[in-house]
């Protein structure tokens, strides 16, 4: 690793921690006293899905920095992790520090151009200045195919390389015997960077195609829309 | 073998200094449907790393941003400096700008970077989001 793991990253002892998520009587043991006291039932986790509606402006997401120690050791590890190099560039001005430079090296997933841009940020007397890891919780990739397995899959391959999820792979709801309770329905891998950057690998997200047909809308939009006026 | 490889970039966590704010913030400007929320009183995970989240959607997808509160972690811009996203065929750069100046939001039309290609036929604004951020909008 090229630094001090942070505060917030998971000790490496931990982490096949997901199996015990899977296991739902342990999240519910880890839940009781918030059960029994009532504020499980006030501050709840709910899942209010995805509907038919084109009122967002947004399509989808274009490309992420990441700001890293090491230019070179990082693009090593996003190459091992499958993502191809497009092009590193000369140095050019920090848009928020004058004096200071960004070196940047973009990146490829297999159907997105450049969707990564990794960057070696100097100051002014040409020192490198440390990412803090405390803005990207994590940013999340795609995987060929998008079903459960390739998903198992891809782990079992990084893992043959000697790269392993620091968390996963897990589905993101109840199901069993996947499922860690969380939202979304996708199987996810987290990986650490060199630097400690979060990045989930992950498929088979719910979409508003499969959301419909498992949940249904009017239940879930009035959820939605009591919690806005509750709390928003 | 066929290796299984990543082929798109499909969504983007980041911790936030205040959840409320970011969740009005974005979903004022952009019309994001709020999908879920995890809270630490009801998920386990969040539970264990004492964090709640807010997710959005852009409509097909469950999420395709979502916001992490944290004790102890405040962002500070020195991890991530920018993010860029698509605006919908339906909605022109010269549309948004207009969103962007009711809000009272200050930009920069053009690429946050010089070495940031914008495709043929799109155009490109800059502006910070209510962490620090820098978010890039492309459109036509």
């Amino acid at each position: 690793m090229g630094r001090p793991r942070p505060a917030h990253a998971i000790p490496e002892k931990m982490h096949p921690i997901s199996w015990i998520f899977k296991k739902r009587w342990v999240r519910e043991l880890l839940l009781l006293r918030k059960t029994l006291t009532g504020k499980r039932r006030y501050n709840k986790t709910e899942d209010y899905g995805v509907f038919r509606d084109n009122s967002c402006v947004i399509s989808h997401l274009e490309q992420s920095s990441y700001i890293v120690t090491d230019l070179e050791e990082t693009k090593a590890w996003f190459l091992t992790m499958g993502f191809t190099h497009a092009r590193t560039c000369a140095p050019e001005p920090h848009p928020d520090h004058e004096g200071h430079t960004l070196t940047c090296a973009y990146l490829n997933a297999r159907d997105h151009e450049e969707c990564i841009v990794l960057m070696e940020h100097r100051d002014a007397a040409n020192k490198i200045v440390l990412p803090s890891i405390e803005d990207v919780f994590h940013a999340a990739y795609e995987l060929d195919g998008n079903t459960l397995k390739d998903a198992f899959n891809y782990t079992e391959e990084m893992t043959a390389k000697g790269v392993k999820p620091y968390y996963g792979p897990a589905k993101h709801n109840n199901s069993v015997p996947y499922g860690d309770g969380e939202s979304g329905g996708n199987v996810a891998a987290y990986y650490y960077t060199p630097d400690y950057h979060h990045i989930e690998f992950c498929t088979d997200m719910d979409t508003v195609d499969n959301y419909e047909g498992r949940y249904g809308t009017g239940i879930r939009t009035t959820a939605n829309d009591q919690y806005l006026k509750d709390n928003v | 073998m066929k290796r299984t490889l990543p082929v798109k970039f499909q969504h983007l966590v980041m911790y936030t200094k205040d959840l409320i704010t970011s969740h009005r913030w974005y979903r004022n400007l952009f019309n994001l449907q709020f999908s879920a929320q995890n809270d630490p009183d009801g998920s386990a995970l969040m539970n264990l790393a004492e964090q709640s989240m807010h997710f959005f959607s852009f409509g097909h997808y469950h999420h395709d941003i979502a916001f992490a509160s944290k004790k102890g972690v405040m962002p500070d811009n020195t991890s991530l400096l920018n993010y860029s996203m698509r605006l919908r065929d339906t909605v022109s750069i010269d549309d948004f700008i207009q969103r962007l100046e009711q809000q009272g939001i200050t930009y920069k039309k053009g690429r946050l970077l010089q070495s940031a290609k914008t495709p043929e036929g799109l155009q490109a604004v800059s502006f910070k989001d209510p962490n620090g951020y820098w978010i890039e909008i492309l459109g036509k």
